[in-house]
């Protein structure tokens, strides 16, 4: 889908991503590596309004964006990329219109339903990584277990409150063993009366969207520094006291979803068909 | 030497027994670890092991919420 390598950056690429390319960590080598890549972001909210700009922003490949959502008025506090004019709108689809202002360059696709399986698997199944900034513990745990099956790196973020969460996992196997955690290591449950959401818990807009412009930077930093990251993480963030705390995450040998003795379903390489086409974008509906 | 040892809950102090693993500290002062994960020493503490892992004077336990909004 987005996989067609290009040819070298032109002149106005060289002028619009100057003050990246300029970083010997990146130049030319990243910045292309950057075009090349494809994200799969499942919701977009107030993580996926912190992220989709700036990815876009950076010149990312493509971007495949997923929610079944309209924009409601409660939103416009936190979710940035939108604007009034926006409510009532598919926020996927808004957010493409959103972003092709941005950059042009960016491909965007939008899938305009709510992302289930099997679906989702033929999705990330062709992307280099996958962005959950989703809203609800069920969609994280699909999210997490199609990421393991297809060993496609997630890179988790949540907010609620002052409280933000940033979590890193690569699912990649060393041998035949999975060697690093999951999100299911981490949290083994699918549902919790304290299972928190905006809804019923509120939250301040700049701590979502940190947690949001954090998921960028990692995706920034697979794409071009991969050595960089640091897998089978969770960093905490207090908006309160501005305290992060860092901590690893061991592999659970007792994992329902990533433990060894777990098989792994292939899921063959699909193309996907686009069902509509407005305004140069594909549309999922 | 005492059976007493004093370890902290989410920086909150506990004066326990020598003897708690893990999951009988929660059961025997009810804390309600529900949609939670645990933490000591900046490592997470898979559930599966909280039976098991024994409690040391000084230790820090982090308990905390799996946050879902987004």
């Amino acid at each position: 889908m987005s996989n067609l390598l290009m040819e070298g950056l032109n002149d106005q690429d060289f002028l619009r991503y100057s003050r990246q390319i300029m970083l010997p960590d990146i130049g030319e080598k990243g910045q292309l590596s950057l075009r090349n890549s494809t994200v799969l972001m499942v919701g977009s909210g107030g993580l996926g309004s912190a992220v989709s700009m700036y990815l876009a922003a950076a010149g990312i490949g493509t971007l495949i964006i997923a929610d079944g959502d309209k924009l409601e008025i409660s939103n416009l506090q936190r979710q940035v990329v939108y604007r009034k004019s926006n409510l009532g709108q598919n926020k996927a689809i808004a957010m493409a219109q959103q972003l092709k202002e941005l950059n042009s360059a960016v491909t965007v696709e939008v899938i305009s339903h709510r992302l289930n399986e099997p679906e989702l698997s033929r999705f990330i199944n062709q992307v280099d990584v996958v962005l959950d900034c989703s809203d609800n513990l069920f969609t994280r745990h699909e999210i997490n277990a199609a990421c393991v099956k297809n060993k496609v790196p997630l890179i988790s973020g949540a907010a609620i409150g002052w409280q933000g969460q940033l979590m890193m996992f690569s699912n990649q196997q060393r041998g035949n063993q999975k060697a690093s955690a999951c999100y299911h290591c981490l949290f083994p449950f699918t549902e919790s009366q304290q299972t928190e959401n905006c809804q019923s818990f509120g939250i301040v807009g700049p701590v979502v969207g940190m947690i949001g412009n954090l998921q960028a930077l990692e995706t920034i930093k697979y794409l071009t520094q991969p050595n960089w990251i640091k897998w089978s993480t969770i960093h905490q963030f207090d908006g309160r006291t501005l305290q992060w705390s860092c901590i690893d995450i061991p592999k659970d040998n007792t994992c329902s979803v990533c433990c060894p003795s777990q098989a792994f379903h292939h899921v063959s390489r699909e193309v996907l068909q686009s069902k509509e086409c407005i305004n140069g974008e594909f549309v999922y509906e | 030497m005492s059976n007493l040892i004093t370890i902290e809950l989410n920086t909150v102090a506990y004066r326990i027994e020598r003897i708690h693993s893990i999951h009988s500290f929660f059961s025997q002062y009810k804390v309600d670890t529900q949609g939670c994960a645990l933490a000591m020493n900046n490592q997470i503490i898979p559930r599966a092991e909280w039976q098991t892992r024994g409690l040391s004077d000084g230790e820090s336990i982090s308990l905390f919420q799996a946050i879902a909004g987004g």
